[in-house]
């Protein structure tokens, strides 16, 4: 796992990432995610970062992970980050989803580069 | 046996005919088979490689032949309704379901020498629904 970073896990999420057969669809589902996170805790957030970090346990699996970035930031982030995601995976529509893929579309992501990117830290 | 497909192609996924999206469009064609009923009890669907201006994208298909009801729009319309309504947290569920390797599965869907006929039987759509294959496709 990326150095700082503290492990969130990701409701009905987290087992398809740990399950290994990631696809760029997952990888594009996280970093939504973060997206919503950072619009829906901005508060909380304050001095944290939410990042799709490489995690290695078993394998190896494109996880979320959060890191604080100064120490004001409040503590234990990771209970409050988890219950948010499960409600975002229940309340959102895909709709939503669908509207974040044409944006980031629409300005040259490349979600297999991503992937790439993520599964190469640390090689 | 060549087969040809007619493309739909829902508002909200026009954008999105892309690699990444397959399981989306596999999660779809599932919903719309148990949304639909009855309805689409002779429509063979399936997601296909389409291809436009030279660029090949995955798209939903429907084998062309004489359909009884104006399938395109009633597809398009459940389509767009299901991607508005349903929460992220379905498709999450669908892909943990059916333990599917999905870049596998794309990769193989959008290979330069892809041919629908043999597409049809893949394990993939096969696993999924009571759909039957016609019996004069070659199983071997």
């Amino acid at each position: 796992m990326s150095e700082g970073h503290h492990l969130i896990i990701a409701g009905n999420l987290d087992p398809i990432l740990r399950a290994f057969k990631y696809s760029d669809f997952l990888i594009a589902i996280e970093h939504w995610l973060i997206q919503e996170l950072n619009s829906e805790l901005k508060e909380y957030l304050i001095g944290a970062q939410i990042e799709v970090i490489k995690v290695e346990y078993i394998g190896a699996y494109p996880g979320l992970g959060y890191r604080y970035k100064n120490p004001n930031a409040i503590p234990n982030l990771g209970p409050l980050l988890e219950v948010t995601i499960e409600r975002i995976l229940k309340e959102k529509s895909m709709m939503d989803f669908i509207s974040f893929l044409a944006a980031q579309k629409a300005i040259g992501t490349n979600w297999n580069a991503v992937t790439t990117r993520i599964m190469s830290e640390g090689e | 046996m060549a087969k040809v497909y007619q493309i739909i192609e829902p508002r909200l996924l026009s954008s999105l005919m892309d690699n990444y999206a397959v399981p989306i469009l596999y999660w779809l064609t599932e919903e719309l088979y148990k949304e639909l009923g009855d309805t689409l009890a002779n429509v063979e669907m399936d997601v296909i490689q389409a291809g436009r201006f030279g660029t090949n994208y995955p798209a939903i298909g429907i084998l062309d032949k004489p359909l009884d009801f104006d399938f395109k729009n009633v597809l398009i319309e459940t389509s767009n309704r299901l991607l508005r309504e349903r929460p992220i947290s379905e498709i999450i569920d669908f892909i943990a379901s059916t333990k599917i390797d999905w870049n596998a599965v794309t990769t193989e869907l959008m290979k330069d020498n892809f041919n629908p006929a043999l597409w049809y039987r893949a394990e993939v759509r096969l696993k999924f629904h009571s759909f039957q294959p016609p019996n004069d496709l070659n199983m071997a």
